[in-house]
């Protein structure tokens, strides 16, 4: 088959659909659809030019067949049927969601928590639960308040970002990704993908740019072409975070090269409160599905997330009027808890750090039997689990949730939002 | 020496509830409104938009902060775009003028406390 012919036999296939989904009623939308498609695929190992020439002029005749039918049949309106789906329950719909949840122990050769901490790069917040002291112990306490310090700069350039000084000292390697509106992405001229997550036509487009490919050194073509676009039309800039993590120790060079713009450094804001006779939820290691009684991670998460927005979990005053949300059968109330939160932007490196000093912490005895900690990224955040697509939709739901228990084993639930992929 | 273990469950689709934060706006400031006055002021728009069969699920209200006047509410799935259109409808509180501000709307309660969008720096 030639190529030429095989476009022109796709599109007349594309249309023929379109044209026969337009059908108001049900049987005759259906019964079209799979003669288009079972006729497409009885044919498809014509080869001899004149056969095909007379199935296509019959399928340009069918084609004006339906588009007259379809006229036809929208004059006189007809019901749509029960089978298809448009009663109350279309209300009923969300959109959609991945809870991806995994158990393992920390020393087994398949445990992923390291590269799941690594791949989660734009984190602002974190909160750390411990059930059953009132206190923290020192080395944790340290490595919460030891959290790096990061750099906002207002106002920046983009192409700052692009030029030689900075691609050679501060980027080693990586992606500039820019999630545009669909008016900028014209204006900016730069190759880029619609987002997968918006309806044809798209009104946001990715643009991603690898920094150290071979045509983005410094002069090359593919660089000047970068630079240009961002400098020219619409110099694009934004305010930032920044951080940076140095293996070496050596002296931080970001603060030397954005010297010439609007910089501060702030610190990770630390906040800890300790809750009296807070109800936990009893949880089985070995338990992830919820089968055996104890708490699931659904309820679990639900739980975490009640103490961390502040619901009592005493009867109140209205009995039982305002709320019938209640701590998850069996549960332990436990004397005390202590609940410590910091923001601002973490390095998964960071993150990873407080992962071990947990782990240390853990194995105390008289210790909590578990500790959660959650780390939010940022729900605005253009990628999310490596370089994969994210974004907001209602909720932006960008965060996991480590659970580290004494013997070692740990559960990591990772939640996904409607736009988002299935993390690794 | 301990187990191999390695286990790994992905959950699609399955959320029972959907959490909402919302904030009423109010025409005059000083007015004051307890948690069950809230409460009420809900469902009564979802009775007038749904009538009695159509607004019969059931609601919680999380928390309220009678300051802000910012509550978060859980609702079956099911129920969201009922108890969202009709929080979008309402228009009056007590003779005067109201809108609900619809924050952020999440399957997982924990997202709601995290919200990039507040972040302040120091």
């Amino acid at each position: 088959m030639a190529s030429s012919s095989r476009s022109q036999i796709l599109a007349l296939y594309r249309m023929l659909m379109r044209e026969s989904n337009k059908f108001p009623s049900y049987n005759f939308r259906n019964y079209a659809i799979r003669r288009v498609k079972d006729g497409f695929r009885e044919n498809k190992h014509v080869d001899n030019p004149k056969k095909m020439d007379q199935l296509l002029s019959d399928a340009r005749e069918s084609l004006a067949l339906i588009r007259r039918q379809v006229s036809v049949g929208k004059m006189y309106g007809a019901q749509r049927t029960i089978v298809e789906g448009l009663g109350s329950r279309h209300l009923e719909k969300t959109p959609r969601t991945l809870l991806v949840c995994e158990r393992s122990h920390l020393d087994h050769e398949d445990a992923r928590l390291g590269r799941h901490v690594e791949q989660h790069s734009f984190n602002h917040q974190l909160s750390l639960l411990v059930p059953g002291c009132d206190r923290l112990p020192a080395e944790l306490d340290a490595a919460l308040k030891g959290m790096r310090s990061f750099l906002l700069v207002r106002d920046l350039p983009l192409a700052r970002l692009l030029e030689e000084d900075f691609i050679d000292q501060a980027v080693h390697k990586g992606k500039l990704v820019l999630s545009v509106d669909k008016d900028t992405y014209e204006v900016l001229g730069l190759e880029g993908k619609p987002s997968q997550y918006q309806r044809r036509p798209a009104g946001r487009y990715v643009v991603s740019v690898d920094l150290k490919d071979k045509t983005m050194s410094p002069g090359g073509r593919g660089h000047q072409r970068v630079l240009k676009a961002l400098t020219e039309h619409t110099p694009l800039s934004c305010d930032l975070l920044l951080s940076q993590h140095l293996p070496g120790g050596e002296s931080p060079a970001l603060q030397s090269l954005l010297s010439n713009h609007k910089l501060s450094e702030h610190r990770p804001r630390v906040s800890s409160r300790v809750m009296t006779s807070l109800p936990c939820p009893t949880l089985m290691t070995s338990d992830l599905q919820g089968e055996r009684q104890s708490c699931d991670p659904q309820s679990f998460l639900e739980w975490l997330g009640a103490v961390d927005v502040g619901v009592s979990f005493e009867e109140d005053r209205s009995g039982g009027y305002l709320s019938s949300y209640e701590c998850p059968q069996p549960q332990t109330v436990v004397d005390a808890a202590v609940r410590c939160g910091v923001s601002g932007l973490l390095l998964p490196e960071d993150i990873y750090g407080l992962v071990d000093v947990l782990r240390r912490s853990v194995l105390e005895p008289k210790l909590a039997p578990w500790l959660a900690l959650t780390v939010h990224g940022f729900q605005d955040s253009p990628v999310s689990w490596g370089t994969a697509e994210h974004g907001f939709l209602s909720g932006g739901e960008n965060f996991y949730t480590l659970v580290l228990f004494q013997n070692l084993d740990y559960w990591i639930c990772m939640a996904t939002g409607s736009h988002d992929a299935c993390p690794p | 020496m301990q187990p191999a273990i390695f286990e790994r469950v992905v959950v699609k689709n399955s959320p029972v509830y959907q959490y909402m934060k919302v904030s009423l706006v109010l025409e005059h400031v000083q007015t004051k409104l307890t948690a069950v006055e809230l409460k009420h002021l809900i469902t009564t728009g979802l009775k007038s938009l749904y009538g009695e069969v159509g607004a019969a699920f059931p609601f919680d209200l999380l928390t309220f902060e009678e300051d802000t006047l910012t509550a978060v509410l859980r609702v079956y799935s099911r129920g969201l775009v009922r108890l969202w259109s009709s929080l979008t409808l309402l228009g009056f509180f007590q003779q005067q003028r109201c809108a609900f501000r619809v924050l952020q709307v999440s399957p997982y309660l924990l997202s709601l406390t995290g919200n990039s969008r507040d972040l302040t720096l120091d």
